[in-house]
């Protein structure tokens, strides 16, 4: 009884979807979608709830070690939960415009936020690996969920095929750290670890595990599925895709290199920093070249993507550096999924869409949607008094440090390349004149509001950062010590 | 007052402001319009009641209560929070502040009427209002420099309110600059006072204040004080202040008169513990204070524009004001800054009046003749002008008297910044009389302009009344008797206190001071009124003189042909640099990433066997590195 208490939001999220799957089969008429989304937005407030953010909970364990639930857990549940319920606010109506299966497309974005929230807690391979595949095996569905869109079927295909590439290389990995501490514990493969010594099969174990987790991550240079999959994919789920699996990845990575890996941690630092620095440098670089807002979004999430790296290299700073990655996966989620749900104000053909000159004299068009949009872009640039400057803040000042000036030195640089591209998106939107045929609006009052809340929580969280921080702090410690 | 009550006033004195800015901001233009500037006006007056419910219950306490809103942020031992220190310093600012910004407020929904920016003037006044108290509220310096910038944000929008025209926007510009400078030296400031004291929060900087190296100290107060000399237009920075002028009259008499200039005073007094362990710092700023009363109340006795004799003027009273803080009596600062407020607030709405009822006429040379058109206006005016020349029983008389008679009494050689105080008193009384005779008295000089004037509504006039009123009885209400009247009882425990008062010696020096303004006056009246001198033939005899003070010294000329000048070919210089080598290292840095972003936009080639070997190649290649990272060990 007290294994299933622990794993209450779980449950929860669970719930939810099959109870999704059923308001389908049993309302009909022209208010389903809307009692669907109601449904799945009252069942994760409930999961929320079940998650109880802000009460620090003393680490304990459950199921025989498989499940841990501590403050990292919390942390990243609660996040989850927020995560999916941006996107299923931003999906809703982009669904029905498009005829997308909406309720399998809520119930799929259910169950793989419910394998996130798994490797949230997961203390032992066993069930990290199964978070994982659960998170991501639904997240190839949605991509292809626009069965008759070609862009739509070729991202989910492209996805699956290296996905299930780097899954096989994943667990080669945990075969091998299997094999070599007789444990799938994660503490009793520290354990193990640590008497073993460092040896030629340790490192081949590494390096498996190393290169699978980046892969999830979308770390250079193992991101090439990355642009093809959220460019193809229908934009709620690119906006859902493009931050829960990733934060998923960090925790997987956290929970792994930070407690399974802690003796080796001399030997992935050097690797974590090396890979962000090539991950923030590409992706912005890259991303400066892309005429198409949704792809230039995909880049740059790649970029992102190496400035949390470059905290996890950064684990010699203590907790602290930690606390950063959790920050700026929180507010990277926030600010991401919101960009993404601001594309979806222009009710543009296909999946592929939002091309540079699409934006053209938004601010007049639609001044709401605009301004929400340039205060999530310039939280994204890192500026203040957004959320987006703390997270830069909080992941640059432990690699300082750490001793990692020279990476500090490349994010400082690559932060004045990512202002570039970001801020042209608001030249765009507020000082060029449409040109030819501007894309009509799409009527986005639930897209409106998931805009709106996510620029409003960057501004707030900008101003009132502690409570969150704190909370990061909190949350990394049990991890990294 | 229980901490709750405190805590709840002490919350709605700041974001009564705010909310009014954010609901105008957002629905003034196409919903509220005209309501906006009733909703900033009532917001005003919350605050300002908020802020006397604090002043009265907190009247029998002495030590400092700190509101703590919120940790903005920890970072190990960088901490600041969102707090504020509610003292009697910061109560006595919160009073002037929310007070004289509701009586703006009112006199601006007149003034304002027909201005097709209502709902902008009446999102940007509130906004500047709640910066303003964040600036005199905060417990740290962060803080305090967080209001500090927001009221120069404020303060850039309002001047150049009018953007059409062209002398806004360029004024605009120019008090932005040169309050950068300050805002740099304050910067430093705070940055050094962190290096130093590994906190920003006053409590703890003050506490600590013996660790620190005198230099260092000195050091830290001059930065400070520079930032001050930007806020609150002081030699060298002094020269954005008149041109401020452009901007709407409400706001010169708000921002530009009665609160935001008197930032650097109030942070000065604030850091009197820092500064009175400075060394020379203190003479320093006293030196800059009075040179600058000096400097500008010459220039003031030439100008022709009613607002820029009122611009003139203030710069030189806030010029007294550092004075009082540099010779060690922050109290009387603070006692001027308080009088200050309320008769240069009315001078400048009373300017303001006049200048709408001649259809935006500023030039006092088409002006004359107007008491019997505007009698509200001209009474208000004379009772604010008459406080302005510090003439006795007026409110401008007991603040002034007190800092010129607390440089007296230190002493030392002191003297003689009191015997300048005095001479700039009559020069004071001088302006002011020319001003109000030229624009009130005599036979019209524009006959059409006279036949259209006409007094301001009701909702213009009234809180004239309320200022004068203010500025006549301020001076005895506060500070009767001198050197221990209410404000020093008040203000008295946060500031460690002078010598016994000496009531014959300061009977004396008060009576030269008032033979000093009357003297003025009449001066000035004899030259008006009587033409005895006949002020042609003065400034014909004294050519040289007048056309120095005309041109301002030729301070704002060397600014703009030698230091701007140099500036821009500074400037022009490292653009030339910058086109040549930086731009074009950045231009082809940029074209190389572009390049470079396209050719490797080329690796995504898009085929999934291309994509799976560099998974192959970057594994090896990991693996690899562990390897040779082993090895190396």
């Amino acid at each position: 009884m007290n294994d299933l208490l622990a794993i209450l939001p779980e449950l929860a999220v669970t719930l939810t979807a099959a109870v999704v799957l059923v308001v389908d089969l049993a309302v009909k008429g022209p208010g389903r979608l809307r009692a669907l989304s109601l449904v799945a937005l009252a069942g994760l407030l409930v999961a929320g709830i079940a998650a109880r953010p802000g009460v620090i909970v003393t680490p304990y364990t459950a199921f025989n070690g498989f499940v841990v639930v501590d403050e990292f857990t919390q942390f990243f549940r609660v996040l989850f939960i927020v995560l999916a319920f941006i996107a299923v606010l931003a999906a809703e109506e982009y669904s029905a415009r498009r005829q997308l299966p909406y309720a399998e497309l809520i119930a799929t974005l259910l169950f793989s936020t419910l394998g996130a929230m798994t490797i949230a807690l997961s203390g032992d391979l066993i069930t990290l690996f199964v978070g994982l595949e659960l998170m991501t095996i639904p997240v190839y569905v949605l991509a292809g969920m626009q069965r008759r869109n070609p862009f739509s079927n070729e991202a989910a295909l492209k996805y699956f095929l290296l996905g299930a590439f780097s899954t096989a290389i994943l667990l080669y990995g945990f075969a091998w750290l299997y094999g070599l501490t007789g444990s799938t514990e994660l503490r009793g493969i520290a354990a193990g670890l640590a008497s073993t010594g460092l040896t030629g099969p340790v490192l081949v174990a590494l390096a498996l595990v190393t290169v699978g987790l980046s892969f999830k991550a979308a770390v250079v240079p193992f991101h090439q599925w990355t642009p093809d999959a959220y460019d193809g994919a229908p934009t709620p789920v690119t906006a859902f895709m493009s931050v829960a699996p990733k934060a998923a990845a960090f925790a997987a990575i956290l929970r792994l290199v930070g407690v399974a890996l802690q003796p080796l941690q001399i030997d992935w630092t050097v690797a974590f920093a090396v890979l962000a620095a090539l991950t923030m440098t590409l992706g912005n670089v890259v991303a400066l070249a892309q005429p198409s807002v949704k792809r230039m979004l995909a880049y740059s999430s790649i970029a992102h993507t190496g400035y949390i790296a470059a905290g996890v290299a950064a684990a010699q700073a203590g907790p602290q550096a930690w606390a950063g990655v959790l920050f700026y996966a929180f507010a990277y989620g926030l600010m991401n999924i919101g960009a993404f749900a601001a594309l979806m104000v222009l009710d543009t053909e296909g999946t592929r869409g939002a091309a540079l000159d699409d934006l053209r004299g938004l601010a007049r068009r639609a001044p709401w949607p605009a301004l929400a949009f340039t205060v999530l872009l310039i939280s994204l640039t890192g500026l203040p008094p957004t959320v987006g400057f703390w997270a830069k803040v909080f992941v640059f000042l432990p690699a300082l440090d750490a001793g990692l000036g020279w990476l500090a030195v490349i994010m400082a640089l690559n932060a004045a390349l990512a202002a570039y591209y970001y801020l042209r998106v608001v030249v765009y939107m507020y000082m060029l004149d449409p040109e030819g045929a501007v894309p009509d609006l799409a009527p986005a009052r639930l897209v409106g509001a998931a805009v709106g809340l996510t620029a409003i929580a960057s501004i707030v969280l900008g101003i009132w950062t502690d409570p969150l921080y704190s909370w990061a702090v909190s949350a990394a410690a049990p991890i990294l010590r | 007052m229980d901490d709750t009550t405190l805590r709840v006033l002490a919350t709605i004195v700041p974001l009564a402001p705010l909310a009014a800015f954010a609901i105008n901001v957002f629905f003034g233009r196409w919903r509220l319009q005209h309501l906006t500037g009733l909703i900033a006006s009532a917001a005003l007056a919350i605050s300002a009641l908020a802020a006397t419910g604090i002043l009265l219950g907190t009247l029998g306490r002495h030590d400092a209560a700190i509101v703590m809103l919120y940790r903005w942020i920890g970072v190990g031992t960088f901490q600041i929070d969102v707090s504020f220190q509610i003292d009697q310093l910061s109560t006595l600012m919160m009073l002037v502040v929310t007070w004289i910004s509701f009586l703006i407020h009112v006199y601006s929904m007149g003034y304002m009427h027909d201005d097709h920016g209502y709902w902008r003037f009446f999102s940007w006044l509130p906004l500047f209002v709640f910066f303003m108290l964040v600036l005199v509220m905060a417990d740290n310096y962060l803080l305090m420099f967080v209001g500090w910038e927001g009221v120069g944000l404020c303060s850039y929008l309002l001047i150049g309110f009018w953007f059409e025209k062209p002398a806004p926007q360029a004024a605009a510009n120019k008090a932005f600059w040169m309050n950068r400078i300050g805002d740099w030296g304050f910067m430093v400031g705070v940055i050094l006072i962190f290096l130093t004291f590994g906190s920003l929060a006053f409590r703890d900087v003050f506490a600590k204040v013996g660790i620190a190296q005198s230099e260092l100290l000195t050091a830290i107060c001059l930065f400070l004080f520079l930032g001050a000399t930007g806020k609150s237009a002081q030699i060298p920075l002094y020269t954005w202040l008149p041109d401020a002028m452009e901007g709407p009259t409400p706001v010169s008499a708000l921002i530009h008169a009665a609160t935001m200039v008197t930032a650097g005073v109030y942070m000065t007094a604030r850091s009197t513990p820092l500064f009175a362990e400075a060394g020379p710092a203190l003479l320093v700023v006293a030196v800059i204070g009075t040179a600058t009363a000096v400097l500008a109340a010459t220039i003031a006795l030439v100008q022709t524009d009613i607002k820029r004799v009122m611009a003139y003027s203030t710069v030189s009273q806030l010029g007294y004001m550092f004075l009082g803080v540099g010779v060690g009596a922050p109290i009387a600062a603070m006692f001027h800054l308080a009088t200050h407020a309320f008769f240069k607030a009315l001078l400048f709405l009373g300017s303001g009046s006049v200048i709408h009822a001649l259809g935006g006429q500023q030039d006092m040379r088409h002006m004359g003749g107007l008491k019997p058109k505007l009698p509200i206006t001209y009474w208000t005016m004379l009772i604010g002008g008459l406080a302005l020349a510090a003439i006795p029983p007026l409110a401008g008389f007991w603040s002034k008297d007190e800092i010129v008679n607390s440089a007296f009494f230190r002493g030392q050689g002191y003297e003689w910044f009191w015997a300048i105080g005095v001479t700039t008193g009559a020069l004071t009384a001088f302006y002011t009389m020319r001003m109000l005779w030229l624009t009130f008295h005599g036979a019209p000089r524009d006959r059409h302009l006279y036949e259209h004037a006409h007094e301001s509504p009701r909702v213009m006039t009234t809180p004239l009344i309320a200022l004068a009123v203010g500025a006549a009885l301020a001076g005895l209400v506060l500070g009767w008797p001198p050197d221990a009247g209410w404000v020093h009882q008040y203000l008295g425990p946060l500031f460690e206190r002078a010598e016994a008062i000496d009531y014959s010696r300061i009977a004396v020096l008060a009576t030269i001071s008032a033979v000093a303004g009357v003297l003025g006056l009449g001066l000035a009246w004899l030259t008006y009124a009587r033409r005895r001198p006949d002020p042609e033939r003065v400034a014909r005899t004294f050519a040289p003189l007048y056309t120095l003070l005309v041109n301002k010294w030729y301070l704002d000329a060397f600014y703009d042909h030698n230091v701007a000048g140099a500036f821009r070919w500074l400037f022009g210089a490292s653009w030339a640099f910058d086109l040549a080598f930086i731009d074009g290292f950045v231009n082809k840095l940029a074209a190389g990433f572009q390049i470079g972003g396209r050719n490797l936009r080329r690796l995504q080639t898009g085929i999934v066997g291309n994509y799976a070997l560099t998974i192959v190649l970057g594994l090896l290649f990991v693996g690899a590195a562990y390897a040779y990272l082993r090895l190396r060990q």
